[in-house]
């Protein structure tokens, strides 16, 4: 059964089309990754997937529940949770209340009990369970984003961009916490600039670039894959069919590319 | 001059500007919207109270005011501020001018231009403390002020849907991703808002008579108590209010009645200009 299956999903910011007929769908309990260059439209696919923005076009299924016309405090009741880019911690509130919050919407659950989660995966949290969530380093910030999503147990958790600004070894904590979910059974969707630790972590991934899925296959596969290597660690739009290789080992090849317009970054 | 008669006389009207201030921070910090309306859901709320006075005692009759103030508030937000939310928050401030005419006018064609008052709580002689005399009621007034600052208190810090208000005044983007909808607790906030201005403003009704036309300077003045509380602090605002209550009553005593408001309003210009931080230590302007 599919944890999450989006189908269709269209999305425009005016007259630029960010995201064009993306679809792609997410195993209970694995990690598939959504990576691509720059301006890809990953982290408007994830707000899309949570409603931070509004669905415009497609469908969203969340555990086999169609969630298209839900509201975004429906879908998080549903259980999917956004760790969003930049963490966006409750800056002036302290690390206790911003994972008090992340129980909004379960206001029944054992408070000490999901706090106790949160701090048994992230130890560095609980001395600082009074301090201004502000005055966290980026690491602990991010730690503290993925604590707040992980209290109200979500089904489901996007994170987008959880290594950004942050040290080798810091980025190697997060990941490592991530793959512990996983093993929980929590299923995860990472949008990461940092392809390597990515690939490393996740199950399956997902190509995307100027608003298309271009290719999809298991992350060893992709890894080694020419046009991941091509599109996005060269770091060029693929702008037309030609571009793309024939072949490439067992990723499958999404929809033919066309020339694009160039699109707002997300 | 008696400095404390002053005193205890500005503190029955700077209590109801600093609750009135309150309202605005309330609103403010969770919408970002100023709400110019707020003076008018008090005078609603008060004349709610003194209808209500007339088939309850009047320590019950408060209480038809914040339901009064609060259901004007409620209505304000969706039917004039929400379905303007795509507009910006210059629209949505401008709109409450337009709602405070409306429920003034509503208020008038209601109960006229004439003076309402309804009975104390308590019946007697004003209390005395030497030579300076104080209402029964201004007692009652204050003790209500107080009462609600510190569930107010308690209910941002403590419960739930408080904290939400709050983490929607923080980072509205990061309240969504939680789950908190950002509508309904600035639904929350006029409607929390205009209950607190209605309850305290029917609180004061028997010590000062209660007239259709005043909404407008109550707003004002509750406008520089918000100012004084940086737009952000509920205590601050408060006791912005009670200041700006003893300015008034210092300058009806030492100058004259007829400059209370040049006064008052002086003190807004110089305190923009020289204090746009108010009683707290951030400029408004720079609050998220």
């Amino acid at each position: 059964m599919s944890a999450l299956e989006v189908t269709g999903l269209t999305h425009r910011f005016g007259r630029a089309t960010v995201l064009e007929d993306v679809s792609f769908h997410v195993d209970a309990g694995e990690i598939v990754t959504l990576i691509g260059p720059n301006g890809a439209g990953k982290t408007t696919l994830l707000n899309v997937v949570s409603r931070a923005l509004p669905l415009q076009k497609g469908s969203v299924r969340i555990a086999d529940v169609d969630t298209s016309r839900h509201r975004q405090a429906q879908v998080v009741r549903a259980g999917c949770l956004l760790v969003p880019e930049g963490r966006q911690v409750f800056a002036s509130m302290s690390v206790r209340d911003n994972l008090v919050l992340g129980m909004y919407t379960c206001p029944h659950s054992d408070q000490d009990d999901q706090l106790g989660r949160v701090f048994a995966l992230f130890p560095e949290l609980e001395p600082r369970s009074r301090q201004l969530s502000g005055t966290l380093s980026g690491g602990e910030q991010q730690m503290l984003a993925v604590g707040r999503a992980m209290v109200s147990s979500p089904r489901i958790m996007l994170l987008d961009e959880p290594s950004l600004g942050l040290s080798p070894q810091l980025v190697e904590r997060i990941m490592g916490a991530l793959s512990q979910l996983r093993d929980e059974g929590l299923t995860i969707v990472l949008v990461e600039q940092n392809a390597a630790a990515a690939l490393r972590l996740a199950d399956r991934g997902y190509l995307i670039s100027t608003g298309r899925v271009l290719a999809e296959g298991p992350c060893d596969v992709l890894a080694e894959d020419p046009l991941v290597r091509r599109v996005y660690l060269g770091g060029a739009p693929v702008r037309s069919t030609d571009d793309l290789p024939r072949t490439a080992g067992s990723v499958t090849q999404q929809a033919p590319i066309s020339v694009t317009d160039s699109r707002r970054p997300t | 001059m008696n400095v404390f008669q002053d005193l205890a006389t500005g503190l029955s009207v700077g209590l109801v500007y600093g609750m009135i201030g309150v309202g605005f921070v309330v609103i403010h910090r969770i919408t970002g919207v100023v709400n110019f309306a707020q003076g008018d859901l008090a005078v609603a709320g008060a004349f709610g109270a003194v209808w209500a006075a007339e088939l309850v005692p009047p320590e019950v009759s408060v209480f038809a005011g914040a339901a009064v103030g609060g259901l004007l508030g409620a209505a304000l937000y969706w039917c004039a501020v929400h379905p303007l939310r795509s507009q910006g928050l210059l629209v949505q401030t401008i709109v409450t001018l337009g709602a405070a005419v409306v429920i003034r006018s509503v208020v008038q064609l209601l109960f006229g231009t004439k003076p309402y008052a309804i009975l104390p709580f308590t019946g007697g002689d004003p209390l005395r403390f030497g030579d300076v005399s104080m209402q029964r009621q201004t007692v009652w007034l204050a003790a209500a002020a107080l009462v609600l600052y510190l569930l107010l208190t308690w209910f941002f810090e403590r419960t739930m849907t408080g904290r939400a208000m709050s983490a929607c005044a923080v980072n509205r983007y990061a309240a969504g991703v939680v789950g908190i909808n950002a509508t309904r607790m600035a639904a929350v906030a006029f409607t929390l808002s205009g209950a607190i201005v209605g309850f305290v403003t029917a609180t004061q009704a028997p010590i000062a008579f209660v007239t259709s036309g005043v909404g407008l300077a109550l707003a004002l003045k509750g406008f520089i108590a918000a100012v004084l509380g940086g737009f952000d602090r509920i205590g601050l605002a408060l006791a912005g209010g009670v200041l700006v209550g003893f300015v008034e009553s210092f300058t009806a005593s030492t100058i004259s009645a007829a400059y209370q408001d040049v006064i008052v309003l002086t003190l807004l210009l110089v305190l923009l200009v020289a204090r746009p931080a108010g009683l707290t230590r951030v400029k408004v302007s720079q609050r998220a």
